[in-house]
């Protein structure tokens, strides 16, 4: 199992990259509070997909498989709605 | 606003993250960046037409019917997809005729292929994307307004530039890495047609143009060249500081030495690259490497906006972007061998032509020098300008010259009447006009051939004609070219029938030099920005300078 920092590491990376090609008021906060998914996201849906996947082809590298779109996309309910709520779904789907 | 300049980016995939990263990129009010219909090239091509830019990106699989079947490896004669290439390209040259065009260079995106077979002519994917790519280059080359980009330099260095994963999701080939480092060479490309690319490194010498201290070793004591693969890296730097020289990038020393210590290495040891000839200046001294900066740009008559600063001393680097701020001044490795690759990096040297006069710049600001030395030893001034024995040769702006032409109205700034930036297809369009003609100036003297160096823009409107334009570069200032080029005007304003000239002057922060050159010439003054000359009694040519007027 991976450690909730260095998830939360990984998201935040994904989320720097993302936020070079967003303007200003449409950035994420790199906060573990911050709503990344729901009205209080700066997120489009494009914004969302490219971020997950994002985030799921860097994970890939610390040896976590998980098809984060394709879970999102078929959840009823979103799993996680702020970046800290992704780190600890993603620890729990690590292990 | 009028100003305003529309980019439409085209793409027959999701190209969304290449317009976030322009727009912050460009972070110009100047610039409005619009996203035509996804997939609908061909139909945006036709109609963006309040378009100044079009960025042009597409797959070849999706923009040439044939190329899909020849991904699925169907047989399909290349000949036909080249056709396609054509037609593709004839719809990029039509759009071009009001606006700017970057296309980029087609990629191959996954495919089974042929392995070994891949480049086998005739069949091969490989070999015909090259073929494709080719003829595209080929063709688009006809119009001086559409750029081909190289799209390796966007891809190059990233681990796995295609993501299938977000192409099935949203449509978009690549991993952002790659639309980042596009819009990173894009901004410099618009740079560029905008006339704000660098023109001059100036350079430090100790650990940046060579290994070591030559004031404590000697030359022979360097690392340069040889079988040392420190030495190597700063031959590599060398030979692509001389590259960019070939190209019309003017290179300078900046560096706190002895100078005849300095001289001795670079005239005796072996393995430099660059030679006394390739700089067009330089200040080896103890002073402040900012006070020599700004007097390298002042001798040389280059915007410090101009110039790049390298050297491998931090304070150094400190010290000039403090007191320089318009001067770039790149962070430098410590190891040589990442010389080359921040250089390129930089992305700073774009130009949209490279013409006959960029390729001597070196030789002709080296040739000024020499005039400068002529100039010390004779007599009196009316001496000198006889032995220079300049000729000015006057011709109408045309297909032949009019880029260079476009480059005089976009970078001269001291000897500007007017400073209208103008794009290529502004002068044509400006030129549209019956009344209106531009001449090109090209300047000669008994030290070498100075190239095209003045435009003159004139407008006829009845009896009274108008001084438009009056650009000459610096470098043939203060020797009668610019009253040679006011007899010019005169006397062809006088042929089209105009009584009176007027020339108004329009003040910018740098051109206060026009208005002296106004002041001095025998011009009736109206104000203190309006002049006249009677074109009956016309404007007497210098005495010294021999014009030649060619015909259209």
């Amino acid at each position: 199992m991976r450690s909730k920092e260095e998830i939360t590491d990984i998201i935040y990376k994904c989320a720097e990259e993302l936020n070079r090609q967003l303007p200003e008021e449409g950035k994420i906060i790199l906060e573990e509070s911050a709503a990344i998914v729901g009205e209080n996201s700066p997120l489009d849906s494009l914004g969302l997909v490219m971020l997950l996947i994002s985030i799921e082809e860097h994970i890939a590298s610390l040896g976590i498989s998980i098809n984060i779109l394709d879970i999102f996309t078929k959840s009823d309910e979103p799993p996680f709605v702020t970046i800290g709520d992704m780190s600890l779904w993603l620890v729990d789907q690590s292990g | 606003m009028t100003d305003q300049k529309i980019i439409t980016l085209i793409s027959d995939f999701n190209i969304a993250p290449l317009s976030g990263f322009l727009t912050n990129k460009l972070k110009h009010p100047e610039f409005i960046l619009k996203t035509s219909p996804y997939g609908q090239v061909y139909q945006s091509l036709a109609c963006s037409s309040e378009s100044w830019l079009d960025i042009v990106w597409t797959s070849p699989e999706r923009v040439l019917p044939g190329f899909q079947k020849a991904c699925q490896l169907e047989e399909v004669a290349h000949e036909d997809i080249l056709a396609d290439v054509d037609d593709f390209a004839q719809r990029l040259i039509s759009a071009s005729e009001k606006r700017y065009i970057f296309v980029a260079a087609w990629q191959l995106t996954e495919n089974i292929g042929y392995g070994m077979l891949d480049w086998k002519n005739g069949l091969g994917l490989s070999n015909l994307l090259a073929k494709c790519n080719i003829k595209l280059a080929e063709k688009v080359s006809e119009s001086n307004n559409i750029f081909m980009l190289s799209t390796n330099s966007w891809t190059e260095g990233l681990k796995n530039p295609l993501s299938k994963k977000m192409w099935y999701a949203a449509k978009i080939p690549y991993i952002s890495g790659v639309f980042e480092n596009a819009a990173k060479h894009i901004g410099q490309y618009i740079d560029a047609i905008k006339g704000k690319s660098r023109r001059l490194i100036v350079l430090d010498l100790d650990n940046t143009l060579w290994g070591g201290v030559v004031g404590e070793y000697g030359w022979q004591g360097l690392r340069l060249g040889g079988h040392d693969h420190v030495g190597e890296g700063f031959r590599d730097f060398q030979l692509a500081l001389k590259s960019l020289s070939n190209r019309g990038i003017q290179l300078a020393i900046s560096s706190k030495n002895d100078e005849m210590v300095v001289m001795q290495a670079i005239d005796n040891h072996p393995e430099m690259i660059l030679k006394r000839e390739d700089f067009v200046g330089w200040r080896i001294n103890w002073n402040d490497k900012a006070v020599n900066i700004a007097e390298l740009a002042d001798e040389i008559n280059l915007g410090l906006e101009s110039i790049v600063f390298i050297d491998d001393n931090p304070a150094e680097r400190d010290r000039v972007s403090d007191a320089l701020p318009e001067v770039l001044v790149p962070d430098w490795p410590e190891d040589p061998s990442m010389f080359v690759e921040t250089l390129k990096s930089l992305c700073c040297f774009e130009g949209t032509t490279i013409t006959r006069e960029d390729r001597a710049r070196t030789s002709l600001y080296i040739s000024e020098r020499n005039r400068r030395d002529i100039k010390h030893s004779v007599k009196n001034n009316d001496d000198w300008l006889r032995r220079l024995d300049t000729r000015v040769t006057a011709r109408p702006v045309d297909s032949n010259n009019i880029s260079r032409v476009t480059q005089l109205f976009n970078k001269t700034n001291q000897l500007n009447l007017s400073t209208r930036r103008l794009s290529e297809q502004e002068i044509i369009a400006w030129l549209d006009n019956e009344a209106r003609s531009m001449m090109a100036i090209s300047v000669t003297d008994q030290f070498g051939d100075m190239g095209l160096v003045g435009v003159i823009g004139l407008e006829a409107l009845g009896r009274k004609g108008r001084l438009v334009d009056f650009i000459l570069s610096c470098r043939v200032m203060g020797r009668q070219v610019e009253e040679t080029l006011l007899h010019l005007a005169v006397s062809e304003l006088a042929s089209r029938g105009s009584s009176i000239m007027e020339i108004v002057y329009e003040a910018t922060e740098r051109n206060g030099p026009t208005l002296k050159v106004l002041k001095n010439a025998r011009l009736e003054k109206v104000n203190n920005s309006v002049f006249r000359v009677n074109c009956k009694i016309g404007y007497k040519k210098p005495e010294f300078v021999k014009l030649n007027v060619l015909g259209e």
